[in-house]
């Protein structure tokens, strides 16, 4: 540029020595052999309460189209509070793409369902339709489930970067469901004895896949290391409750951590399953106790005048048919939807995340400018699977 | 004046410290010895945090550069001199809102295409349906139907109450070639009602016999009845309902098909909507016309029914007949405004015939 073509501009700086700048990047003078990462997690439990609750109200007034934003927005948030070497992470998801996710994958199901819904009710008659129906169901929605897995982690990861250089997962839905499919049947034929089985091979999966920028993630979990542990929690479950869960999903989340690497890095993870547990118990008791005193307050608001309206009484037409089932039901889940996820966001799925972050370091060291960009795979569209499957928290 | 900054280039992981001067056409830095500017109309704001205090600029040619500042003076001469950055946030709530807006008045609009057109894809597909798989459904329901009201197991059969109830129906159905072919039979219950099943089977109640004044009652209920059947008005529901319940488990994220079982008990609801109803009227009233039946019977049964005061829910009286044959009054006026029969239906003999055939009952097969 000419001096000409800086009319109105400041004086440059002129060039000069490196002064030392109030903000120092995480790579060391003079680019050394390896720098150790650091991760932090800096958002505050207030910090995210009032995200929590202005996504909340959004949601209530869009009858429930905002929940698309509303996750969206929550993972902006845990992503832009979780620093790598004094770097945070960047998100770029957006809720359009998970709404039109959505809107394409619910077509296509219910499409899908009607027809097979009617196609068993001609098939199997009336009276075993209802068995057909849920003995189809059932397994379908399974497979479906763990496809959503991994469509969403999928989502995530491609939409998320580091210093600019972008995640990446690679593989595809056939490539997935081609090496789960034994475990799940496994697990399900052995009434869920097996299901570390299923764990370690999605967990496997979805690291070995995942790249940053140039640096592929390693993964060296086997399935026999934890089987011992779910034998355990698997006998336990019905006297605990199901809490036993909770303590896998702590245990399984510290063993992919200290099971995965990245080049000579690697994730030394205290995450105490027992936490896991206290967050789900009493996360679980506070949500369910506002959400029960909300819905009481509605109950008695909508109510207060005299009996239910029931629809179905009085003849009508298909248009007013759906308006007089679905308003109740509507009025009622477009309250107690977001009210519901929103505390189950910030009771349960926060504590949880802020615990893992909390306790997980990064150990070795690598050389960052190592890692380069690569150019971009396709981005794919939003996960819409799991949103119609109802897969909440994060 | 200057500030630092860091700068990513989006092609290595390598942090880069960096001084940037502000000015009214964007900004302006050196990196590696090269001079940088980026204007304020490819400027972009990732993301603003910590109160305000670090800003993470992007660049719209450069999707994954970054310019990451965190020092309080910057952020705030970035404010008075390129206030225009701040309102193209990425994720900030103006764009949501008219995305929102966009998307909601799409869904909107959506919706009211599928409820218009969801009637005329409802009768396409239930001429698919074979007769075979309506009479089934028709069985179904009548089983159910048996649960609630056992007494629709049995079926009144005296032999002289019987030829008349033949007479009247084949005289109903004359010149008709229906498939399903409509089949009566009378039910012993003290009930004012009657429906029509998918697949042809037609069900009067024996209340609704006692209570009619006049056998041209019957007539133009079993006429309406007879129209239901014409139309396919069961299956009609069955496809409607399951359409709801499925657009229903969609609508609602993690409200996936909760319907299978309610298919019996709705079977047995009887309820075919307005349009239904009103078709059905229409069907009777040209049958009783082109056999020059009077609907004088009919018309009174509804004036009755509109003003009985009636008892609640599946108990006696007129009132559980309105309950799935609604909207009495204006049926009544639009079936007087059509008639034009001047004939009886039955002669006096065959009318007390008729309205003893239940003296006799039998298990139904």
């Amino acid at each position: 540029m000419n001096e000409d073509d800086k009319q109105g501009w400041p004086e440059p700086a002129p060039p000069q020595e490196p002064s030392v700048p109030q903000v120092t990047p995480a790579e060391a003078d003079g680019g050394g052999t390896g720098d150790s990462l650091e991760l932090t997690f800096s958002a505050t439990r207030r910090q995210f309460r009032k995200l929590v609750l202005r996504q909340m109200l959004m949601m209530v007034a869009t009858f429930g189209v905002y929940w698309f934003w509303a996750r969206t927005n929550v993972r902006r948030f845990i992503w832009g509070h979780l620093s790598l070497g004094g770097s945070r992470l960047e998100y770029s998801g957006r809720g359009m793409e998970l709404f039109l996710g959505f809107l394409i994958v619910g077509v296509a199901l219910a499409l899908a369902f009607w027809i097979i819904q009617f196609a068993i009710l001609a098939i199997a008659g009336p009276q075993f339709a209802p068995f057909a129906w849920l003995l189809t169901l059932y397994p379908l929605l399974g497979i479906l489930g763990v496809i959503a897995i991994y469509r969403r982690h999928r989502y995530m990861i491609r939409r998320t970067s580091w210093r600019g250089i972008h995640c990446s997962l690679s593989g595809s839905t056939g490539g997935y469901v081609g090496q789960i499919i034994l475990p799940l049947l496994a697990t399900v034929f052995t009434l869920g004895v097996a299901l570390p089985w299923l764990t370690i091979t999605i967990q496997r999966y979805l690291v070995s896949n995942m790249t940053l920028g140039s640096e592929r993630f390693v993964y060296q979990g086997r399935s026999t290391d934890v089987f011992g542990r779910w034998v355990l929690c698997w006998l336990l479950m019905p006297l605990t409750g199901g809490l036993a869960l909770a303590w896998w999903r702590g245990f399984t989340t510290q063993y992919m951590l200290r099971q995965t690497r990245l080049g000579t890095l690697g994730f030394s993870s205290e995450i105490r399953p027992m936490q896991f547990v206290s967050i789900y118990f009493f996360g679980a008791l506070k949500a369910f106790l506002i959400v029960n005193g909300i819905f009481f307050v509605i109950f008695s608001i909508l109510f207060a005048g005299g009996s239910l309206p029931v629809p179905g009484q009085e003849g009508t037409f298909d248009a007013g048919q759906l308006v007089l089932y679905a308003i109740p039901y509507m009025l009622f889940m477009v309250i107690i939807g977001p009210v519901s996820y929103s505390a189950y966001l910030y009771f349960v799925e926060y504590p949880t995340v802020e615990h893992v972050f909390q306790t997980t370091t990064i150990v070795g060291s690598m050389d960052i400018e190592n890692i380069v960009q690569v150019a971009d795979s396709d981005r794919g569209a939003g996960s819409g699977l799991d949103a119609v499957l109802g897969m909440d928290g994060i | 004046m200057s500030f630092p900054a860091i700068y990513l280039d989006g092609v290595s992981a390598r942090e880069q410290a960096v001084e940037f001067s502000i000015s009214h056409t964007g900004l302006i830095f050196q990196v590696a010895g090269m001079s940088c500017f980026w204007s304020a109309d490819e400027l972009e704001l990732i993301d603003l945090t910590d109160g305000g205090t670090r800003l993470r600029l992007g660049h719209t040619s450069m999707p994954d550069a970054r310019l990451l500042i965190v020092e309080d003076g910057a952020v705030d001469r970035l404010h008075e001199t390129l206030p225009q950055v701040f309102s193209n946030r990425r994720g900030g709530i103006r764009r949501d809102l008219k995305r929102l807006a966009i998307g909601t008045a799409g869904i909107c609009v959506g919706l009211l295409v599928i409820l218009a057109a969801l009637p005329l894809l409802v009768g396409a597909l239930a001429s698919l349906v074979p007769i075979s798989t309506e009479q089934e459904f028709g069985r179904e329901a009548e089983r159910s139907i048996a649960l609630i009201l056992p007494e629709v197991r049995r079926s009144c059969v005296s032999p002289e109450g019987l030829e008349v109830l033949q007479r009247m129906t084949d005289e109903l159905l004359t010149g008709l070639d229906l498939d399903p072919k409509p089949r009566v039979r009378v039910v012993p219950d003290g009930l004012v009602n009657a429906f029509a099943l998918p697949g042809g089977q037609i069900i009067l109640f024996e209340g609704l016999i006692r209570n009619a004044q006049s056998p041209e009652e019957i007539a133009g209920v079993l006429a309406h009845e007879i129209g239901h059947v014409a139309y396919r008005h069961g299956v009609e529901q069955v496809i409607r309902q399951s359409a709801l319940d499925a657009i229903f488990s969609i609508i609602v994220p993690g409200n996936v098909g909760g319907s299978g079982g309610q298919l019996a008990e709705f079977l047995a609801s009887q309820s075919y909507g307005r349009d239904a109803e009103r078709q059905s009227d229409r069907f009777a009233v040209e049958r009783l016309n082109a056999l020059d039946i009077r609907a004088d019977g009919m018309i009174a049964f509804f004036d009755r029914a509109a003003s009985d005061p009636g008892r609640d829910g599946w108990g006696v009286g007129l009132l559980s007949y309105l309950q799935s044959h609604p909207g009495a009054e204006d049926r009544a006026a639009s079936i007087r405004a059509g008639a034009t029969g001047t004939q009886p239906i039955l002669d006096a003999r065959e009318w007390t015939a008729l309205r003893r055939i239940c003296q006799k009952k039998v298990e139904a097969s």
